[in-house]
């Protein structure tokens, strides 16, 4: 047989396979044939041989070399055939036309002897080649042919012959012999066939035993090993006895395989549940279920039984794959786990439109219950706009492809709406979605803000008056607004890329690149922070001035600096006018300046008794502060300070007019007060109109009469030195301001000045100096002044106050205008007369008084109780009544009184006088006494070239 | 200037003379004559009211002591009120206001003049 596929066998005739097993079996007996050629052609070769010698000596002489030729030629080839047959392989084509040759060759033999001796016998050597074809060809067809070429060979070999004997006696012999050979043929060729056939079915039938067999095998083999290698236990048992067990089953449960096998499965399930694994066997039940198995050392293994009844040998058997679930449990809680408490929503649906499964988060971000989620189509819950998008996104999903960053948003319980960030897959085999979604609210809001943020300030850039451009560290433009665009002539994009010193003249020009290079290296900011005034150029080259801020921004990796420009062309032509405004302004004001000083009182007045120091300093050109002296008569000088409230030029033009007002009102027939109504009667009009108020204080000092009048019209600064009291004395205002109201009624006030006071009048300036840390000059600084340089002359007291405020102020210039006045009251006498009569002992008393009234109550009883004494001792005594003078000088001391009385009357020796009896009260006598004691210092000289002199002191105690 | 007196004769033989002015050379004889009047009227017990006195020199004290003087001879009492410090220091400075009486008010002389 072949090597290849046996054909595979009908069972039966119908099979269409039939003609398979027919070519087989043809092809089988052709094979037959070519494999007995060789054998038939080398015995036809020797006995051709054989007779191609024996021809030779047995036939006449003149066939003889013929029919051995022929013999011996034919021998040749069949030799030739057996030789090279043995090369070629088996080929049905040649099978039968090289089984005709030899037959031919034989016939021919045959005929050849039958023709060439005449002898008709020869036909049984036909016969014998006749009888040969039928045994060697197994082809009918060919047989057929090679018999019949024989017989009509023979037939025509015959008819050549003379008188042939007995031709049908052989004929029919010969036909017989055909016949039979047709017998032997199809008999040998029905044979080997049906042989074959047989052969060809067993063959088969084996085959497929064997194929049978070995997927027997195989398939056994594969259980065997599937069954050892897969990790499911597999139990194969009849009604509950193990028959079979694999070793993943075994390990399962912990035992050996052998030691299952045998026993009752029940043994294996956990007590709780035989009941139901009994029930599911009963039943026959085929679903897979889970139950708890019970493993060799007691533990309860959770395990999956998927069981199937089989039949094998008519006996009925489960076969039970176990599963062990512990795995796959753990990592379901550790899967769910992560499910859990993922912060993002994860969840599983189906492409029914509703959520299957949804993790905890879903009710953490939604405000939903889980129950109210999976009850309603998850399109439900988002927003109506998002809708559309959403169900293209599913449609996509569907088609197998995976969702990557979808962002919806989704309807929380309250109401308001989430947006979700989506990454979705779908498991197309199950029909499910698997996504996790994130709450991007925050982000969205903040990216949101950030839009807003991002869109307000470009609006601000685009909406800004001031040119706003950016330029990197290499000096490069980032950016330029409309408001630079419309400064420079350039377009945006003209400008953005080209380095900032194109805006830029000479010098600027070539520095401006060393200048961002320098400061990149220094970090030193030059013009960063502070403004500068610098020039542009513009597209059409056209200089002009610029307002130049410069700032800087770091930001990670590189820095930006942001110039704000604004084109200040128009305010530079501005000031430029202003400042020609101004210096004409200026030219004026001095002009006015020069004017208000003129009027300043040119001399200090002479008061006996008293000293006088003055000065006015406007804070700026003009003065809304003033003073003036007006001698009213040779022994009245009158002061004034005032305060126009206000300052430059409106106050300055008031000072003016008040001052000249108050020079044509003060007479000696008006008082103090007086003048102050009056000017407010006068002043009140302007002042309301302009609404000023002028604050005025008139002193007026007599020296004669000692007389200090003061009224105040809201003044209050004013000070005075009390020398003996080493302290200040108030001189409060004693009315309102002129210009308050119209009606206003002021009063006077009387001031002692003893020799050594101070009075200092001044405009608040003083005390409103400020110094460079903006502290006031202040009153306590200047009383403390004052009393230091107290025991000074007028001059230098004022002197001090100016350098003091000068050393105060530090150059800091000053709101307020400064006036002050100082007045200081001298040692000073007064010298009278009066007739030596008792009426003028009162108005010397009273005069006396009046002076020594300045120093204090008592000093000044006492002492005119001494004088009274004197001037009476010298109308009664030096004048005894006779008409005579008395004159009297008084000097005012510091500290005390000095009187002088001259008469020219009687003198008396004054130590004659005796004491009086201070035991028996008398009605005379006590005079001298009482002044003696009264006085600090007593002289009487009599006859003196002035007359009798009584001198008296006397002192103020304490002070 | 002159002096202006208030009389008041609360009981019989005491006067309560108010004085207001200033007691000095000029004014004192008007003072000694109402004195006088007064003693020579019987009455010897005196209440010298002086708190409208505003001076007081030696030729008013004269005119008191004199008063005083009269009184005296009769029996009599010259009692002083109302003077003030200053008003006092006449009286002080001649020693005599160890002798003349004073008192705070015009009751309490009268009581007093009473007693004597």
């Amino acid at each position: 047989m072949e090597a290849g596929n046996s054909p595979r066998f009908p069972m039966d005739i119908d099979d269409p396979s039939t003609n398979e097993v027919d070519q087989a079996v043809r092809r089988a007996l052709n094979l037959t044939v070519w494999n007995s050629i060789r054998p038939v052609a080398f015995a036809l070769a020797i006995l051709y041989g054989l007779f191609a010698i024996g021809h030779i000596f047995l036939l006449p002489p003149d066939i003889n070399t013929l029919m051995a030729s022929l013999a011996g030629g034919t021998a040749i080839l069949l030799f030739l055939l057996v030789v090279f047959i043995r090369r070629i392989p088996f080929s049905e084509r040649l099978t039968y036309p090289l089984a005709f040759v030899i037959l031919a060759l034989a016939s021919l033999n045959s005929l050849l002897h039958l023709f060439l001796t005449g002898d008709i016998l020869q036909t049984t050597n036909l016969i014998l080649v006749v009888f040969g074809i039928g045994y060697f060809i197994l082809s009918t067809p060919w047989f057929l042919i090679t018999l019949l070429t024989t017989l009509f060979s023979w037939g025509i070999f015959v008819t050549q012959l003379d008188h042939p004997a007995h031709v049908m006696h052989f004929g029919i012999a010969l036909f017989s012999a055909a016949l039979v050979s047709f017998i032997f043929h199809l008999v040998r060729k029905r044979s080997l066939q049906e042989n074959e056939r047989l052969r060809l079915y067993t063959e088969s039938q084996r085959g497929e035993v064997e194929q049978a067999l070995q997927l027997s095998e195989q398939s056994q083999a594969r259980f065997k090993s599937l069954s050892e290698a897969t990790f499911e236990g597999i139990v194969i048992h009849e009604k509950g006895t193990v028959l079979d067990v694999n070793d993943a089953c075994a390990h399962i449960f912990g035992y050996l395989p052998a030691e299952i096998v045998g026993r009752n499965v029940l043994e294996f399930v956990s007590q709780d549940d035989r009941e139901r694994a009994t029930n599911y066997l009963l039943q026959g039940f085929e679903e897979p279920y889970e139950i708890k198995g019970l493993r060799k050392d007691g533990l309860s293994i959770p395990i999956q039984i998927t069981a199937r009844k089989i039949v094998h040998q008519s006996k009925e058997m489960r076969v039970v794959v176990i599963r062990d679930l512990t795995e796959i449990k753990a990592a379901e809680e550790s899967r769910d786990r992560f499910f859990n408490l993922s912060i993002d929503m994860l969840c599983i649906a189906g492409f029914d439109g509703y959520f299957k499964h949804i993790s905890p988060a879903f009710e953490r971000i939604l405000g939903y219950v889980d129950q109210e989620i999976l009850a309603h189509p998850f399109i439900e819950f988002v927003h109506q706009d998002d809708r559309e998008a959403t169900q293209e996104q599913i449609r996509l999903l569907a088609t197998g492809s995976d969702l990557f960053a979808f962002e919806n948003r989704f309807q929380t319980k309250d109401g308001s709406y989430k947006w979700i960030l989506w990454n979705a897959t779908a498991f197309m085999e199950a029909g499910l979605i698997y996504a996790i979604g994130r709450d991007i609210t925050k982000q969205k809001d903040d990216l949101l803000a950030l839009q807003e943020r991002e869109e307000r300030l470009h609006a601000i850039l685009n909406t800004a008056v001031d040119g706003i451009i950016t330029i990197d560290e290499r000096g490069i433009i980032q950016s330029f607004n409309p408001a630079a665009a419309a400064i420079f002539g350039y377009q945006e994009d003209d400008v953005i890329g080209e380095n900032v010193h194109i805006l830029m003249p000479e010098p600027y020009h070539s520095a401006h690149d060393g200048y961002v290079s320098g400061y990149m290296a220094t970090r030193e900011p030059k013009i960063i922070g502070k403004g500068r005034e610098v020039q542009g150029i513009r597209k059409n080259g056209e200089i002009f001035p610029l307002a130049l801020a410069v700032s800087n921004v770091e930001l990670p990796g590189r820095t930006l600096f942001t110039g704000i420009v604004r084109d200040i062309t128009e305010r530079k032509r501005a000031e430029e006018a202003l400042d020609v405004a101004r210096e004409r302004l200026q030219k004026e004001i001095d002009l006015a300046a020069h004017i208000q000083t003129s009027i300043l009182p040119r001399e200090l007045p002479e008061l006996q008794g008293f000293e006088f120091a003055a000065r006015t300093l406007p804070a700026r050109y003009l003065s809304g502060d003033f003073y003036d002296f007006i001698a009213l008569d040779q022994d009245t000088c009158q002061i004034v300070v005032g305060d126009i409230a206000g300052k430059g030029v409106p106050a300055a033009l008031m000072t003016l007019s008040t001052k000249t007002l108050i020079k044509n009102e003060s007479t000696l027939l008006r008082s103090v007060p007086g003048i102050l109504e009056e000017i407010n009667k006068h002043q009140y009009q302007d002042l309301s109109r302009a609404e000023l108020f002028v604050t005025l204080i008139l002193v007026r000092i007599n020296n004669q009469v000692g007389e200090f009048w003061y009224a105040s019209a809201g003044h209050g600064e004013a000070l005075l030195w009390r020398n003996l009291e080493n302290e200040f004395a108030e001189i409060p205002a004693t009315g309102l301001p002129i210009g308050i109201f119209d009606d206003e009624r002021y009063q006077s006030e009387k001031l002692a000045m003893r020799p050594g006071d101070i009075a200092i009048i001044y405009s608040d300036g003083v005390t409103d100096a400020v110094n460079p840390d903006q502290e006031h000059f202040g009153i306590d600084r200047f009383e403390a002044l004052i009393r230091d340089c107290s025991t000074l002359p007028a001059d230098d007291v004022l002197d001090n106050i100016l350098e003091s405020l000068d050393d105060f102020s530090l150059g800091v210039e000053q709101e307020d205008d400064i006036t002050i006045v100082v007045v200081k009251a001298l040692p000073r006498e007064a010298s009278f007369e009066w007739p030596a009569t008792l009426e003028s002992l009162d108005r010397i008393t009273a005069k006396i008084r009046e002076q020594a009234d300045i120093y204090s109550n008592d000093f000044a009883y006492e002492l005119e109780l001494a004088c009274s004494e004197v001037v009476t001792n010298i109308i009664e005594h030096a004048y005894k009544q006779k008409p005579g003078n008395i004159r009297l000088k008084i000097n005012l001391l510091p500290d005390g009184m000095q009187l002088d009385f001259f008469d020219d009357g009687e003198a008396f020796d004054i130590s004659q006088i005796p004491e009086p009896d201070y035991d028996s009260p008398q009605e005379g006598g006590y005079g001298l006494s009482i002044i003696q004691q009264v006085a600090d210092e007593l002289v009487y000289e009599p006859h003196t070239d002035r007359g009798n002199h009584w001198l008296l002191v006397k002192y103020i105690r304490g002070g | 200037m002159e002096l202006s007196f208030t009389e008041d004769r609360p009981k019989k033989g005491i006067a309560v003379l108010s004085v207001e002015g200033r007691l000095n050379a000029v004014t004192a004889g008007e003072l000694k004559d109402k004195l006088k009047r007064l003693v020579s009227e019987s009455v010897y017990h005196i209440v010298l009211e002086l708190a409208g006195v505003t001076f007081i020199d030696s030729s008013g004290l004269s005119a008191i002591v004199s008063g005083l003087k009269s009184v005296r001879e009769h029996a009599g009492s010259l009692k002083l009120v109302g003077l003030s410090p200053t008003t006092k220091r006449v009286f002080e400075l001649t020693r005599l206001d160890r002798i003349l009486e004073f008192y705070q008010d015009v009751e309490e002389a009268i009581a007093n003049a009473v007693v004597d």
